[in-house]
């Protein structure tokens, strides 16, 4: 595998040209996840504790999502909504889209268990002290359910990262498609193609594990600090 | 039950929105959006080598992206290239969404029924059975084998309608996403001969090429054209003229040799260029007269 | 907003695109059932593996897990079916190139490797919640490992597992999408199929929505009452020291 290959799976023509391979799928993934968070923490919000039509929209909404494949979801976003919306969206823009929406309705499941988690007595030991339900809300609910979610929200990050794989079959090119170009052009390197597209997620898949294991450790060492 | 509720709910929301949506009309000729927006939406692929793929460096490439630009250029307006695929390009012109696809478009019945073609067809090919070497002869061998095609290319129709012309046995066909997914499952075996357009497959076969050989001859005629929406008989006049126009310049001559040429990247056997026949006319290009 | 599409529910009423339909749900569903059972027997093997006292089971299954977690389904599928029979030797190989139904045996079998990793780490987990304490119970009353196992820590890890197994049961019935990229016909290839030939995919595609929508929510609620029944016959050890009066037979 030569070198121009090896670059073409990385980073595509950036920075030259366009931006590809290993580089969208890390840039999506990221921005998909932050993106994603913004909007489930008021979905979650809104199952909790929303109104009957409000709560019963965001329980619609995250149940529809969560029960599409996320290949389909992408069909939606590129063929679809630009149908009606009635203007083009580039590949990459739909797989944000449909990326973020994906990642929003999980990780409102994933807060909305964080929340619901934080032990009653707490919350009914912080209301004793006079403080007001958004008192407690944000001074004692917020900050532990934010703490209890961390596991499954690395755990989530690592797997939305796998799935951005999936983009590849509406065009974009990332690491998944780039090493199917790179094997296509060069018949007889299909395996090291292969095994340079598993590295490149198995790598980057296990750094942000890394990431999500520290961040655990280092909020569990707080809560003991705060608790001792 | 409040699953059922919420399923109608949704669909009837759905549905609702887009019979608001479906009542607009739109009266406008494309060729004045185009002007006045000063860009042409223009429809192409990204993986079909040598009509439209990336390169290694990440950049978009081939004939139909070299033509697509040369024809923004003549109407003198900036091109704003959308992917499509097989699947999408059809849609996305039925919808107006593009403006025009140059996506390696054969032109057939089935499309002429959805959208328009600009005249004339820009890239003469044909549809070629594609097998290893020394497999099979003509194209009756072909009957009840496994047939692999790109999900999307009217191949699938056009293929076993061509051998159950010799045979009564159906051929078995296996649609894949890529074109380059075709020529490996027919290197590995898991197909019997794989079918698409000649200059498709002589790009992507490559320097393996040596180890397949054309089964008969081409069988369906895969004449690319310019797919441009229904109903605009306007703006489908503008881009046949600057078609035309770029035959006749030689800016299209340009690109062909650039592609196809002798010295061209993907060297053509025989002429794909739009031309009239030659026991009438000589050698001379298929554009209409003044 | 312009928006010109016409609905046309005819399209998938016409039998050739009806048949791709209920062909690409037969197929949805083989796919779906094959591989959640082989990814639970992988997943058995490779969490028992590291929960094995002897050191060289341990590492491999661990860094197995460490590295195959990390690698997405659609990759998995891809591989087993383009590279799989090519590091095969030859003969091998091209009987599995050659052979009618590899793509779909192909499908089945990378998704199990994909579930059979995260199914692997639930089994492993629901193990370890087992308390210590019933553990020691359970070899107090004098049972054989073997009887340990059977009657007392399976059913208790099985009570803990279960929802995190149906969870990820649904997620393999909807990966079971992603075997189209290989030519497999199944629900949602049927649609792109669809689209391709009668170039109106939406219908179709509005249909395949609901039926995953369904059946998601369809299978979820099902582990979710079962999940409600196993937890209300338990009694733990707690329950059993605040009502002694449960275990004392009244006359």
């Amino acid at each position: 595998m030569s070198l121009d290959w090896l670059s073409f799976m990385m980073i595509g023509g950036w920075p030259d040209g366009p931006p590809g391979g290993l580089l969208i799928n890390i840039g999506l993934a990221v921005s998909c996840f932050l993106m994603g968070f913004i909007f489930a923490v008021p979905l979650a919000l809104l199952r909790m504790a929303g109104g009957r039509i409000s709560g019963f929209c965001a329980t619609a909404f995250i149940e529809v999502l969560r029960s599409t494949p996320l290949i389909l979801l992408l069909f939606w976003c590129h063929f679809l909504l630009p149908i009606i919306i009635g203007i083009n969206i580039p590949p990459l823009w739909s797989a944000f889209i449909a990326l973020t929406l994906y990642s929003s309705a999980y990780q409102a499941e994933i807060v909305r268990a964080g929340f619901s988690s934080v032990p009653s007595g707490e919350v009914e030991a912080a209301q004793a002290t006079g403080l007001s339900k958004s008192q407690v809300f944000i001074n004692i609910v917020i900050p532990q359910g934010l703490r209890r979610m961390t596991p499954a929200s690395a755990s989530f990050a690592v797997s939305l990262f796998k799935d951005t794989a999936v983009i590849y079959v509406v065009g974009v090119i990332d690491l998944m498609q780039s090493g199917l170009i790179a094997a296509e052009r060069n018949p007889n390197k299909m395996l090291i193609s292969y095994l340079v597209m598993a590295a490149g997620f198995a790598v980057v898949g296990m750094v942000i594990s890394l990431i999500g294991y520290k961040l655990e450790n280092r909020l569990n060492f707080t809560r003991k600090v705060v608790s001792e | 039950m409040k699953l059922n509720q919420l399923f109608k709910n949704t669909l009837f929301i759905f549905l609702f929105t887009c019979a608001i949506n479906s009542s607009i009309v739109n009266a406008e000729s494309i060729i004045d959006q185009v002007k006045k927006s000063n860009t042409v939406r223009i429809g192409t692929g990204n993986d079909t080598p040598p009509m439209n793929f990336i390169d290694e460096k990440g950049n978009w490439t081939g004939f139909d992206v070299d033509l697509g630009s040369e024809i923004g250029k003549q109407l003198g307006v900036k091109v704003e290239l959308v992917v499509v695929n097989n699947k999408t390009r059809i849609a996305y012109l039925s919808n107006r969404q593009i403006d025009m696809t140059i996506s390696n478009l054969s032109q057939t019945r089935g499309r002429e029924e959805q959208i328009d073609y600009a005249e004339p067809p820009y890239l003469w090919t044909a549809k070629i059975f594609y097998a290893r070497k020394n497999e099979f002869k003509k194209i009756s061998d072909l009957a009840g084998k496994k047939i692999g095609v790109n999900q999307g290319s009217n191949a699938y129709t056009a293929a076993p309608q061509e051998i159950m012309k010799y045979s009564k046995i159906e051929p078995k066909i296996i649609a894949f996403q890529k074109n380059a997914e075709g020529i490996l499952a027919l290197k590995q075996g898991k197909i019997d001969v794989f079918c698409q357009d000649s200059p498709i497959i002589a790009a992507l076969a490559g320097e393996s090429a040596s180890e397949f050989e054309v089964v008969g001859t081409g069988f369906s005629p895969g004449l690319y054209g310019i797919g441009v929406p229904p109903n605009d008989s306007k703006w489908r006049d503008a881009v046949s003229f600057v078609l035309q126009d770029m035959i006749k310049d030689g800016s299209y001559e340009r690109i062909y040799q650039k592609w196809f040429g002798e010295k061209g990247l993907y060297p053509m056997p025989h002429n794909a260029r739009p031309r009239l026949p030659s026991d009438t006319f000589g050698d001379m290009a298929y554009v209409l007269p003044d | 907003m312009e928006f010109t599409y016409e609905f046309d529910w005819s399209v998938i009423a016409r039998h050739e695109y009806r048949d791709y339909l209920l062909y690409g749900v037969a197929y949805t569903f083989i796919i779906a059932f094959f591989s959640t059972i082989l990814s639970i027997l992988i997943g058995i093997v490779i969490a028992s593996g590291r929960l094995s006292p002897v050191k060289y089971f341990v590492w491999p299954c661990s860094a197995w897990v460490g590295v195959a977690r990390h690698i997405p389904a659609v990759f998995w599928i891809l591989f087993f079916y383009f590279v799989f029979p090519e590091i095969l030797p030859d003969s091998l190989g091209s009987i599995l190139h050659s052979w009618g139904s590899y793509a779909l045996l192909a499908g089945i079998v990378a998704l199990s490797i994909d579930n059979g990793t995260y199914v692997s780490d639930i089994l492993r987990n629901g193990v370890l919640a087992i308390s210590s304490g019933e553990r020691e119970a359970a070899k107090s009353c004098g049972l054989t490992s073997k009887q340990q196992w059977v009657c007392c820590l399976l059913p208790l890890a099985t009570r803990i597992v279960l929802p995190a197994l149906a969870n990820r049961t649904i997620h393999n019935f909807k990966n079971s999408s992603l075997c189209m990229v290989i030519g497999v016909t199944e629900l949602t290839w049927a649609t792109q199929q669809i689209e391709s030939l009668s170039f109106r995919g939406l219908e179709a595609t509005l249909v395949a929505t609901i039926f995953y929508i369904v059946i998601s929510l369809i299978f979820g609620s099902v582990s979710h009452k079962m999940e409600n029944r196993l937890n209300s016959c338990r009694y733990s050890a707690k329950d059993v020291l605040n009502k002694p009066s449960l275990s004392v037979p009244t006359t």
